[in-house]
């Protein structure tokens, strides 16, 4: 399957035109969404209006950059002017934005042409992406699977071939989950990387925007894209944005890389701990330090995640939680009710105790230059599945899923999942690369070398 | 031992209106988090603040 900088590069040499990698994309979409699930809205007419414009622009020696003329989808939770942006809820089923996302304008800035937007996970609160509303998202690798959430129509998409970069947002593990379980790269940059702007939220100060991609070197290009600073989301850093190329042929020599046994190597798969450490061994060997590191608490840090994440999400959701419950599904219902009950008290605290762990944590970057993890225990679950048995333990498949990804951002670091391997099962392992702030450069090194 | 809130009585004041059946799924989803809350904030000195930001800047400049 054709990378989004092997398409970018056939494009230059006039082998294919953006018409026809759209077209290809429209028919791959038609023929395969029917099973999978993963597009709600596909914007076919505009886009092969898009890439006309596109072609003409490349004919007249106009090149916006690697992303010129590539079909590229959208989660369905960034806003899309006159196109319908649901949020995977039916709240807002009908709703049709009169203004883009700042991820939506600088991917058209750059000619990205957008074919459609993917499902999600119900208001991007969920792991799963079996939407009550908008249908079940099937995993390409086993339909029988779910692709993860909440960003699991995106994962989805890039892994069958749909398109060749789709956008997620991450508020506890969003993009690298489906990633995972999918078998794609997905990056949740830095917090305040990459606006927000014009995306419904979940958590406010847990919310990224990132890519997910075949590569890590298609997400770079996708990152340089997309960050930068933007006035309209009071969260995004104002440090100038880094335009990001990887070494060729790529230097690990200095890199120190750290792991930690406890807890992300208890009650996880076998297939998955076999995984990690041979990614581990693979870095070694091009040169890398290998360094077995020691963390702060990781279940403290959850717990924080989960209670910050509780208050902010029943926060903005409040006038629909209370009156309009029949729109929502249970599942949905129960963390919105639980967020009702978390008093200002505790989400205060829970703020105050992130500072202290982000403070202890920030001590780990003297050490080593990034930290492996696996992104999640184990491969993709079945669909209706409630709980896992992990170690010889029942876990509940959210908890199960989100427990390494979640911590990562309450520290708001960036992070990327890498495909490392396969269950017994045939299914995707993640190995979850994690970097220090704005350290999105040494996590994409060191994922282009173990990919 | 941390003393458990009346989680019932709690949810009908912030206005919530459910089954027998969902209060006792909230119920016991808050009794496994309220131990959790409280360790975690057990160590916290009076000058850390919180995590969350806010800049005039920013809004001025919106």
């Amino acid at each position: 399957m054709m990378t989004l900088l092997e398409a970018a590069a056939q494009l230059r040499a006039r082998k294919v035109s953006t018409r026809e990698l759209v077209a290809d994309s429209l028919a791959t979409i038609e023929k395969l969404n029917p099973q999978l699930n993963a597009f709600l809205t596909v914007t076919a007419e505009a886009a092969l209006q898009h890439a006309r414009q596109c072609d003409d622009e490349l004919a007249a020696g106009r090149d916006r950059g690697p992303l010129h003329g590539i079909p590229v989808a959208l989660k369905d939770n960034f806003f899309t002017k006159g196109v319908r942006t649901t949020g995977g809820s039916k709240l807002f089923a009908d709703h049709v934005p009169d203004y883009d996302s700042a991820v939506t304008e600088k991917l058209l800035e750059a000619g990205a042409v957008i074919v459609g937007k993917t499902g999600l996970h119900e208001l991007a609160y969920g792991v799963t992406s079996n939407n009550a509303h908008f249908g079940t998202i099937r995993n390409p690798h086993n339909h029988g699977r779910i692709p993860g959430g909440s960003s699991g129509g995106s994962g989805a998409a890039v892994q069958s071939g749909m398109v060749f970069m789709a956008m997620g947002s991450d508020t506890g593990g969003s993009i690298r989950i489906p990633a995972a379980y999918c078998g794609t790269v997905g990056l949740k940059p830095t917090f305040g990387r990459v606006s927000r702007y014009g995306m419904f939220p979940l958590g406010y100060s847990l919310d990224h925007a990132g890519p997910l991609t075949r590569t890590c070197r298609d997400a770079v290009e996708t990152l340089n894209a997309i960050s930068g600073y933007d006035s309209r989301d009071p969260s995004c850093s104002t440090r100038p944005a880094e335009n990001i190329r990887l070494e060729e042929p790529l230097y690990v020599k200095d890199l120190k890389v750290g792991y930690s046994e406890e807890f992300f190597f208890e009650r996880i798969d076998p297939a998955v701990d076999k995984a990690v450490n041979q990614a581990l061994r693979r870095i070694e060997e091009l040169g890398a330090t290998v360094v077995r590191v020691k963390l702060p608490s990781i279940p403290a840090i959850n717990t924080a995640g989960r209670v910050i994440l509780f208050g902010e999400a029943s926060a903005w959701l409040e006038p629909y939680h209370l009156n309009r419950r029949s729109e929502i599904s249970p599942e949905v219902l129960a963390l919105l009710d639980q967020g009702r009950m978390v008093s200002a008290t505790d989400y205060v605290n829970a703020q105050r105790a992130r500072r202290t762990l982000q403070r202890e944590f920030a001590q780990v970057w003297k050490k080593v230059d990034v930290l492996f993890t696996p992104t999640i225990p184990m491969g993709a679950p079945p669909i209706g599945a409630s709980t896992v048995t992990l170690g010889g333990v029942e876990e509940d498949v959210r908890a199960a899923t989100t427990k390494f990804v979640r911590p990562i951002n309450v520290l708001g670091l960036p992070a990327l999942s890498v495909p490392c391997g396969m269950t017994a099962d045939g299914l995707p392992i993640g190995l979850q690369i994690v970097g220090p702030p704005f350290g999105e450069r040494k996590v994409l090194t060191a994922g282009a070398a173990v990919e | 031992m941390v003393a458990m809130p009346d989680w019932k009585t709690l949810a009908a004041a912030r206005g919530l209106q459910l089954c027998d059946a969902e209060l006792a799924k909230l119920a016991a989803a808050m009794d496994a988090l309220e131990p959790a809350c409280k360790a975690l904030t057990a160590n916290l000195t009076h000058d850390v603040e919180p995590a969350t930001t806010f800049s005039e800047e920013a809004v001025e400049a919106r």
